[in-house]
């Protein structure tokens, strides 16, 4: 179904290679499995797949290709579509249309398939992908693990047997990737050709057929998945004191009057603390963040940190550092150097702006604009731009999403370097790797209660 | 005013019913014109708005808007009345006070005004009437099926869903980065502090939609819906964007609606300086957007695309309201298309700026004003008006210049 023979592509303006050299074949029941570390290509090769590569994105492509034997330069996208159907990280960007119904029936009218098979096709797939009873719901009204549901019902009702996936577990959680595996499971035993491209591969390894690592686009194909070396449980040299920094008492929250997010939840933490919240899409965690910050107030209750009574932003603002789960949302200067002096001339600390462009190694970025460089880079400015101004809290939304294992060690490691000054750490995570390994204590969030707390 | 998804009469309509209603009232109230015929056409439409049920909490905050558009109304024209006879009830300003006198020609409150300006908001009422019972008893969707079967071209639609689908996912990012500037310690207390905070947010929202825009544009063109093939090249239409330009466009289209959020939920209140106010996060928002996609028709797009998109969602389609959108692209595609040059350089930006301010607020104060709603303004008040209009454009142009050459840095070295 897919045979690619040396197989070389460089994007427009750019002289080095983002593939070099690729070679891989699968037929009819593989799944192939790709993993390797942010920016080497993964995402590259799909293109080259559903022909992406070279109808939007010109440059230079050398080699063979042939998926479901025909080569994707030869036909349309569209066409292609019906061959190998793909479906992004965001499912949020795959759905286009109002309701679950249309959104399915979307992709089969765009290639323009006759009525009655759009009827069985949309049946077939809302059947397959468990949507059949949500097919009236508005689109936006969907959780998260039903939205990556509908991109792939989306893409499977046009009939593609082959199936590329990039980085489709990113934005879900436990319970959403046991369920994923499930649906690549059946459509594997289904006899579907799967390319899945994916960073969490615990998950999938057992169910591959082969598995690759990409490496500075070069793919390599591998017996077993190297999980980086192991490492122990991060041992912290100072012991939380007994200050109590951050005290919620009784909060109660919820979005309307009828439903409770929380019912007088009370959590204390004590200064150096290490503290990760864990829990299902939807049981608060970004939430609660929000309510230690003064983003928003709790309708019963209160919060103290650092000293202070929350009520708003300005409260907050200078002692609570928080980093987004995308840190591009906290970016807003022209220069990196801008961009980390800002906080403090806003808040009218002081600060030692060498020092901190040392330890984090951003020297050399200095001048650049903080758009242009790398995922994990981007991520660093925006957490130096954050410890700069000498925060007594930090706390991280989701830090590890969409980062490979050295980038979220390297952001986890020197996040917690700090508990030495002083500082004291919350973090939230679907990933309980992260967890186990920094968290002094782990509080799970689970339908109003904090388990651990 | 939203969709709200219940069961009546006027729900079960056809779309194209409701358009031709719309319609027909826009008509009438250009041509309708004595007190009984004006109030006999309110009562009318807010009897079919009755019909489609609006929700009590929504009708009352309505109504609190209207109560203000009618006191409005009367105020201005009871100062600006010039009919005769009329008779001063007040004396603001004598017209032989120097300096202010003269060029005023004195500033008086007629009686006669009072009365004149409460039967022409009639007219504005009927409009909101009628804009609200299609609103809120005709899903987006269907309205832009309507449109379809109307013919409106195929990129307006697909950038009017695509803003529809958007809409609310860029809300929330739009309000993050709010909150993470003021994280920063910005504090939102004075004009200087807000302008310097609104030129910093602008960087990473516009930065973060274009991200957005070229992921969206993939899963569109990986599902079929390609503006780009050859089939669509094939098709007749002067245009020829693609998709991922048209998704851009589409995005900008939100950001201009998501700009002016914060004028319809209280700042519009601010009496004369409104018009600065307004002016600088519209234009600044829209010349970024046209630099963006360097071409002819993408100022169309967006501004026929914006008008379009915020009918659709919340003002009700309305014929009255296009040709604000039909001047204002016209001078600024005239603009591009003589000077060969789509916002290059700093002056290009405050020139697009400065036309666009002008045309748009001359169009009112000379042809909307008096000739739709028969409202009337002293020279004087029009000078200013349009004045600061033009002054807020020119700003907000100047703004889109510092902010697109910061985007365009980030483009160029790959960020983007």
């Amino acid at each position: 179904m897919i045979d690619i023979k040396n197989l070389s592509y460089s994007y427009p303006l750019s002289k080095k290679r983002a593939l070099n050299d690729i070679n891989l074949t699968a037929t009819e029941g593989d799944l192939v499995l790709i993993t390797g570390s942010s920016g080497s290509g993964k995402s590259t090769l799909l293109y080259c797949l559903n022909g992406l590569i070279p109808h939007i994105f010109s440059g230079s492509l050398s080699g063979d290709i042939k998926v479901a034997g025909i080569e994707p330069k030869t036909i349309s996208i569209s066409e292609m579509a019906r061959k190998a159907g793909t479906v992004f990280q965001n499912p949020e960007y795959h759905i286009f249309m109002p309701t679950v119904r249309e959104d399915i029936e979307f992709g089969c009218r765009n290639i323009g398939l006759g009525e009655e098979i759009i009827v069985s096709n949309l049946n077939r797939a809302s059947l397959d992908m468990g949507l059949n009873s949500l097919l009236d719901r508005e689109t936006g009204e969907l959780s998260a693990g039903e939205k990556q549901r509908l991109a792939i019902a989306g893409i499977y009702a046009v009939g593609p047997r082959i199936l590329l996936f990039d980085e489709p577990s990113t934005n879900l959680d436990a319970q959403g990737k046991r369920s994923f595996r499930e649906i690549i499971k059946k459509l594997k035993d289904s006899s579907y050709t799967i390319v899945l491209i994916e960073h969490d591969t615990d998950l999938f390894e057992d169910i591959a057929t082969c598995k690759y690592v990409m490496e500075e686009g070069e793919l390599k194909k591998i017996s077993s998945i190297e999980h980086g070396s192991y490492r122990d449980k991060v041992t912290y040299e100072h012991h939380h004191d007994d200050t109590i920094v951050i005290e919620a008492r009784d909060i109660s929250y919820g979005y309307d009057s009828k439903t409770r997010l929380f019912n007088s939840l009370s959590i204390d933490i004590k200064k150096r603390e290490v503290v990760a919240f864990v829990g299902g899409n939807g049981s608060g965690k970004t939430t609660f963040f929000k309510l230690i910050m003064g983003i928003i107030s709790p309708q019963k209750g209160y919060i103290r940190a650092g000293g202070r009574l929350i009520r708003s932003i300005n409260d907050s603002a200078g002692t609570i550092g928080l980093l987004f789960q995308n840190p591009d949302e906290q970016l807003f200067a022209s220069t990196v150097k801008e961009e980390i002096l800002l906080g403090p001339q806003q808040l009218n600390k002081k600060c030692d702006y060498e020092k901190i462009m040392a330890r984090f190694d951003l020297k050399k970025y200095e001048n650049s604009h903080p758009h242009t460089l790398s995922k994990g880079e981007r991520q660093k400015v925006a957490f130096a731009s954050i410890a700069v101004t000498r925060p007594e809290i930090i706390m991280l939304d989701e830090p590890t999403t969409g980062l490979d294992e050295k980038s979220w060690s390297s952001l986890m490691d020197y996040t917690c370097s700090l508990v030495k000054d002083g500082v004291t750490i919350l973090f939230s995570t679907h990933n309980m790797k992260v967890a186990d390994r920094y968290a002094k204590r782990i509080i799970t969030l689970d339908k109003g209660k904090a388990i651990g707390a | 005013m939203k969709y709200q998804k219940i069961d009546t009469v006027i729900h079960k309509l056809n779309p194209f019913a409701k358009l031709s209603y719309s319609i027909v009232i826009s008509v009438l109230v250009v041509l309708l014109k004595t007190p009984s015929q004006l109030f006999f056409l309110a009562t009318v439409t807010f009897c079919i708005l009755l019909l489609a049920r609006p929700n009590f909490t929504r009708l009352k905050l309505l109504m609190y808007a209207l109560g203000m558009v009618v006191m409005a109304t009367s105020i201005s024209q009871a100062f600006f009345y010039y009919f005769e006879p009329k008779t001063i009830l007040l004396t603001v300003v004598d017209k032989n006070t120097p300096v202010i006198g003269t060029i005023t020609g004195g500033i008086y409150l007629y009686k006669e005004g009072i009365v004149y300006g409460l039967v022409q908001s009639l007219r504005i009422l009927s409009v909101m009437f009628m804009a609200t019972t299609v609103v809120i008893s005709t899903h987006p969707s269907q309205m832009i099926m309507a449109l379809n079967k109307i013919r409106i071209p195929r990129e307006l639609s697909f950038i009017i869903a695509t803003s529809i689908r958007f809409l609310p996912h860029m809300i929330e990012d739009t309000k993050r980065i709010w909150t993470a500037i003021k994280l920063k310690g910005f504090k939102l207390n004075n004009v200087s502090n807000s302008f310097k905070a609104f030129k910093y947010v602008l960087s990473p929202l516009i930065i973060n939609s274009l991200r957005q825009a070229r992921l969206v544009a993939l899963a569109a063109e990986v599902r079929g819906y390609s503006f780009s093939s050859a089939s669509a090249k094939k098709r007749n239409s002067l245009l020829k964007f693609n998709t991922l330009e048209l998704v851009i466009i589409s995005f900008f289209v939100i950001l201009l609606y998501v700009a002016i959020l914060p004028f319809k939920m209280g700042l519009s209140k601010i009496p004369f300086i409104h018009a600065f106010f307004f002016s600088i996060p519209f234009t600044c928002i829209l010349l970024i957007g046209i630099r963006m996609v360097p071409r002819m028709g993408t100022t169309t797009l967006i501004i026929l695309g914006h008008s379009l998109f915020t009918q659709v969602i919340s003002r009700g389609i309305n014929p009255l309201w296009w040709p604000y959108a039909i001047a204002e692209t016209a001078i600024l595609e005239a603009y591009f298309a003589i000077a060969k040059d789509y916002l290059k350089s700093r002056h290009s930006f405050i020139i697009a700026g400065i036309l666009r301010g002008f045309v748009v607020y001359l169009y009112f104060y000379f042809v909307a004003s008096p000739y739709i709603w028969h409202k009337f303004y002293a020279p004087w008040y029009i000078a200013l008006q349009t004045f600061q209009g033009t002054l807020g454009s020119a700003l907000g142009g100047l703004i889109a210049y510092k902010v697109s050459k910061s985007v365009e840095e980030a483009y160029k070295y790959g960020g983007i």
